[in-house]
């Protein structure tokens, strides 16, 4: 492997397998799955149901273990800490952005965005907290509760608590899944106001083109498999790719 | 439905063992106690019922004085009436028998005592005759002066045997005899753990008893003719004062008195089996709101295909009473061991009771299973009308949550009941100096305040919880707001399982204020106003011949000696204690006179306690009539009114006369305690005298000031340690409680606990997060109780007027509870917080 290479490199997966179970019912979740994520880009992980996107996410994330294969963070093999590293790999390398269920719901907004810091007991950056704040333009909700904010606001708060670490990389599961499609795009624009304006790197899976066409990239996924990708995706051009995956005739 | 609801039980059974546990222990209790009364009852019944085969009348003197001692207590009959009985048709057989006092003393100087304080040393006569309840298991009856039988459990704990040499301490001169036999009572190894002495009639009379006179005749009736029939014939041939009961009736107060006597532990487990029932009400509660809630929106799908609002109740009462089923058979099961030991315990104290098998009547399981169903049933009565509530349209839903009632309205009734509560209490308090059903308002209060406390607990928990939390948020930062956060988040919940604990609590704290007061005032009291050097007192509280008191006074430097002897009396027709003591008691317990004069206590005359001279309306001066034991009625003159007086005759005799006019009206003669005061300066001479000159009485304690105020605390201790034990018991159920909670809140929360981890916790933030939200539960739940039974206690104190004149509240001991309720705490979420520790973080993200 090219070590020189990893420098511009916020994560990799290098020849992953994931295999769910053992025998006749195993399920190849993901299949020797090789792909990079540059710095400061804004990555898309598309593909049909079942295809492996969170599995990969997941993987990548530290959160799940590989059968086979490698994933680093920055130039760290992931698969090769235990608990420990790994938790640690989530406080300062990774910020998580999920479906639902981003919050914790006793905590107000302002104490969900700054909770990776205060586990980890960091001294946050005031500067950079304020600019999040900012962006997503949620000073005057601060002290509310989960329960007080709606569906798009939580998720802004999510993404702010994300980013609050200044993370190597996000991950987002279908971060606009639960959302109206206005609230999705406040939330779509702001990852990727992140990735222009902050240089932060975000990976997210998603299964909806308007979304993924926020991305830089947008990486394919079926049965387990890198199938195709696409750069500065439109909705146009990844409904197309979509439509051709679905047809069993991936374009390479 | 039903298999529905069979299928939720099984699983979710991890989480009822816990509420299981809870049932179980409180029916345990339950069961063991009846069975224990039960088994008590059918071995007396047994044991006096093999007599009264050949027993049909007893006929004796009619006492109705309420001594409940075996009879030791009545006035002897002459023995002549043996004849005039065994003249009567119909009658077989008659036995004159005597009863009394005596203590045996081994040849090396041990006095054969009971085992514990309490039951007394008996002596008794045998006649060869069916009509007896005593078993010679080794040697022969006494025959004559000189020979005795005992009792084969002091037998074998003073290693006596045949032909060893003891002396028999009486009212009158000690006696030497030779143990010639070894009884047991029916199967028992003791009567109820009183010490037996065995003597032939003649002996008998004149050691305990008087020449010429029984205490009692037991008749054999001849075949046909019943015991009622029996009793009524030799009735009408008795002087009056003399009785002939039925042997069935002798044979109730028999295992009445023996009940009563054993009634402390009964009372006890029962009341201790009561709060077990009640604290675990909370976790019952708590686990069928949380099972419920889990399960809306299936329920919702089951009201959605056409189950009614009654169907649901039912099917949530049905698990209910299958859980309390289950929890019964365990508790009955553990109720049998629960009466092995307290038949171990009681043993232990020197109680025999023959070891034959236990009685578990059919009655006894149907208690267990109704008590241990019905609670059940009950506490699980608002969830599943709760769950009935659940719209069906829930099953739609993506996000359901039971509706939320207000604690609006919960909180004010508990604040209008505190408050309630508090004046009642405080009404006792004040009215304490006054008398009469102070501490019984005080009672009523409590109950108000508890029940006040648990209905306003969740209201006060918040700003409680959050107060508390506060210095573990300055140390541990974010981990310790969750867990407080989380602690806050179910009041109601977090309520119930702290009222658990608040309750046990409260009660152990309301034991303390008391008993540290008790303690204090006994303390000063003694110190204020005992002014003897010495108290002389034996083991039991039957007392010792006043020889002890008349070789006391001719020690050299001994000033004065102060006898005190107890009784009952009718005074103005009402059955009052009396003392009959030396004129010279005035300065030995401080007695000081409000009117009249300690020097008019000659023969006829009577003193009055302030308290009972102002209930029975009598003055100085005045004439009362006093009806004594022996059935004779005398006016007493009133020579005079003094201050209550807690040492008198140890606990404060309301009345006394002088020692000539008991010695006129009692069977009886002992003294129960005898005060000794030294010379200045002669202390260590007359301590050096009286171990000298009381060597034959080694049943008799000498005790200087300082060792006689120790001797009633330690007392006070023992009981104190033995109801914070059994309460310890209640804390246990409660700490079930808690990890019963803390266990459903981790599993309520799988998801949370993911997001937590995925953002940077390690396992071990997640364990602390989960053992501080369990140590604020706790500290709140102690801290409130140990307040509220310590005001409890403070008002009890209060209401019982000059009683327990010293306030004091054990800080120390206090603290030392809460201590414990938070270390109890964490334990209880070793547990939970293990779980919630484990699980992989991903299985908590993708868990929908
Ligand atoms: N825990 C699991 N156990 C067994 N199979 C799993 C598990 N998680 C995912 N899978 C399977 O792996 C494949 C990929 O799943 P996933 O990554 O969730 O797909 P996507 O997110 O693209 O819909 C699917 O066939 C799914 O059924
Ligand atoms: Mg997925």
């Amino acid at each position: 492997m090219d070590d020189a290479h990893n420098g511009s490199l916020a994560a990799s997966a290098r020849h992953l397998t994931k295999i769910y179970g053992s025998g006749s019912t195993a399920v190849h979740a993901l299949s020797d799955v090789t792909v990079e994520f540059p710095k400061a880009h804004f990555t898309a992980i598309m593909g049909p149901s079942g295809s492996g996107k969170s599995t990969l996410l997941h993987c990548l994330a530290g959160l799940d273990t590989p059968s086979s294969g490698q994933v680093f963070i920055g130039d760290v093999d992931v698969t090769r800490l235990d608990d420990a590293g790994l938790t640690r790999l989530r406080r300062e390398a990774i910020g998580f952005v999920f479906q639902s269920f981003n919050l914790v719901p006793t905590l107000t907004a302002w104490e969900n965005i700054t909770l990776p810091l205060d586990i980890a007991r960091r001294k946050p950056d005031k500067a950079w907290l304020d600019s999040l704040i900012d962006a997503v333009d949620l000073r005057d909700r601060l002290g509310h509760k989960p329960a007080e904010l709606s569906g798009g606001q939580q998720q802004r708060v999510a993404c702010a608590r994300a980013l609050a670490g200044k993370p190597a990389v996000v991950f987002a599961d279908e971060p606009t899944g639960n959302l109206d499609s206005r609230s999705g795009s406040e939330v779509l624009g702001l990852l990727r106001w992140f990735v222009k304006e902050l240089g932060q790197t975000i990976v997210m899976v998603t299964h909806d083109p308007a979304a993924a066409s926020y991305a830089d990239r947008v990486v394919f996924l079926r049965d387990g498999r890198v199938v195709d990708e696409l750069l500065a995706p439109t909705r146009s051009g990844i409904l197309e790719r979509l439509a051709d995956l679905e047809a069993g005739v991936a374009g390479q | 439905m039903l298999r529905a609801s069979i299928r939720n039980l099984v699983a979710h059974k991890v989480r009822l063992v816990l509420t299981v546990l809870a049932v179980m222990i409180g029916v345990a209790f339950l069961v063991g106690t009846q069975i224990f009364t039960d088994t008590v009852k059918a071995t007396f019944d047994e044991l006096l019922g093999r007599t009264s085969k050949n027993l049909s009348v007893v006929v004796r003197e009619k006492s109705d004085f309420g001594a409940s001692d075996f009879g030791a207590s009545r006035q002897p009959i002459p023995e002549s009436l043996v004849a005039t009985v065994e003249a009567v048709p119909g009658v077989a057989h008659a036995v004159g028998s005597v009863t009394g006092f005596a203590t045996l003393v081994t040849a090396d100087g041990r006095a054969v005592v009971p085992k514990v304080v309490g039951p007394p040393t008996l002596a008794t006569s045998w006649t060869p005759s069916n009509l007896s309840s005593l078993r010679f298991v080794a040697g022969r009856g006494p025959r004559g002066p000189g020979e005795v039988a005992i009792d084969k459990a002091a037998a074998d704990r003073f290693h006596l045997g045949l032909g060893d040499r003891v002396t028999v301490q009486t009212e009158g001169a000690p006696m030497a005899a030779t143990v010639v036999g070894i009884v047991t009572v029916g199967a028992s190894s003791n009567l109820a753990g009183a010490v037996l002495s065995v003597f032939d009639p003649a002996t008998a009379q004149r050691v305990v008893g008087r020449p010429g006179y029984v205490n009692e005749i037991d008749v054999e009736a001849e075949p046909g003719i019943t015991q009622d029939e029996l009793a009524a014939r030799i009735s009408a041939v008795l002087p009056a004062g003399v009785e002939a009961v039925t042997a069935k009736t002798v044979t109730k107060e028999n295992t009445a008195a023996i009940s009563k006597a054993l009634g402390f532990f009964n009372t006890f487990l029962a009341i201790f089996a009561g709060v077990a029932l009640f604290v675990g009400l909370f976790i019952i509660v708590n686990t069928f709101t949380m099972l419920v809630a889990q399960r809306t929106r299936e329920l919702a799908l089951l009201r959605a295909v056409g189950a009614s609002r009654a169907q649901i109740t039912l099917a949530v009462l049905g698990e209910a009473a299958a859980v309390g089923g289950v929890a019964a058979t365990l508790g009955i099961a553990f109720g049998t061991v629960v009466a092995f030991g307290v038949r171990g315990l009681l043993h232990a104290v020197g109680v025999g009771l023959p070891s034959g098998p236990l009685v578990m009547n059919g009655r006894t399981v149907l208690l267990g299973y109704l008590v241990g169903i019905l609670v059940t049933v009950s506490a699980a009565l608002g969830p599943a009308l709760r769950a009935a509530r659940i719209p069906p349209v829930a099953a739609l839903r993506d996000v359901v949550a039971l509706p939320v009632r207000s604690l609006r309205i919960r909180a004010i009734v508990g604040a209008a009941l505190l408050g309630i509560g508090a004046m009642v209490a405080v009404g006792g308090w004040l009215a304490g100096s006054k008398g009469g059903g102070a501490a019984a308002r005080v009672g009523i209060g409590a109950v108000a305040l508890i029940v006040g406390m648990w209905l306003a607990s969740p209201v006060l928990s918040r700003p409680v919880i959050h107060a508390l939390g506060a210095p573990l948020v300055a140390v541990r930062g974010v981990i310790a707001r969750l867990a407080r956060s989380n602690a806050i988040r179910n009041p109601r919940r977090t309520a119930a399982t702290a009222s658990a604990l608040m309750i046990g609590l409260a009660l152990v704290s309301m034991l303390a204020v008391l008993t540290s007061s008790t303690k204090a005032s006994i303390a000063s009291l003694v110190d204020r106003n005992l002014g003897a050097d010495f108290v002389l007192q034996s083991e039991g509280f039957d007392g010792f011949s006043p020889d002890v008191a008349h070789r006391a006074a001719t020690l050299p430097g001994v000033e004065t000696v102060a006898e005190t002897r107890v009784g009952r009396a009718r005074v103005n027709g009402k059955t009052e204690f009396l003392a009959a003591v030396s004129p010279t008691i005035g300065s030995v317990v401080g007695l000081t006179m409000t009117s009249g004069s300690l020097t008019t206590l000659d023969d006829g005359a009577l003193l009055v306690s302030r308290s009972r001279a102002q209930a029975a309306k009598l003055t100085t001066g005045s004439t009362v009539e006093v009806e004594f034991p022996d059935r004779t009625r005398e006016r007493l003159r009133i020579g005079g009114v003094y201050e209550d007086n807690a040492l008198l005759a140890n606990g404060g005799a309301g009345y006394l006369v002088s020692l000539s006019t008991y010695e006129r009206h009692y069977a009886v003669q002992r003294d129960v305690i005898v005060y000794v005061e030294a010379a200045p300066g002669h202390q260590e001479e007359v301590s050096a005298g009286l171990a000298r000159a009381l060597q034959p009485y080694p049943q008799i304690h000498v005790r200087s000031q300082a060792e006689y105020k120790k001797s009633i605390l330690t007392q006070v201790d023992q009981i104190v340690g033995l109801i914070t034990g059994l309460l310890g018991v209640a804390l246990v159920i409660a700490v079930l409680g808690i990890a019963n909670t803390l266990a459903l809140s981790v599993y309520e929360r799988i998801r949370e606990i993911g997001l937590l981890r995925a953002v940077g916790m390690t396992r071990r933030h997640v364990r602390s997060m989960v053992r501080l939200e369990a140590l604020v539960i706790a500290v709140f739940g102690a801290l409130v109780g140990v307040v509220l039974g310590s005001l409890i206690g403070l008002a009890l104190v209060g209401a019982s007027g000059n009683q327990i004149d010293h306030l004091v509240v054990p800080f120390g001991q206090l603290a030392v509870y809460v201590l414990v309720a938070a270390i109890l705490g964490l334990l209880a979420a070793a547990g939970p917080a293990w779980q919630a520790g484990r699980r992989p973080v991903l299985t908590a993200i993708a868990t929908e």
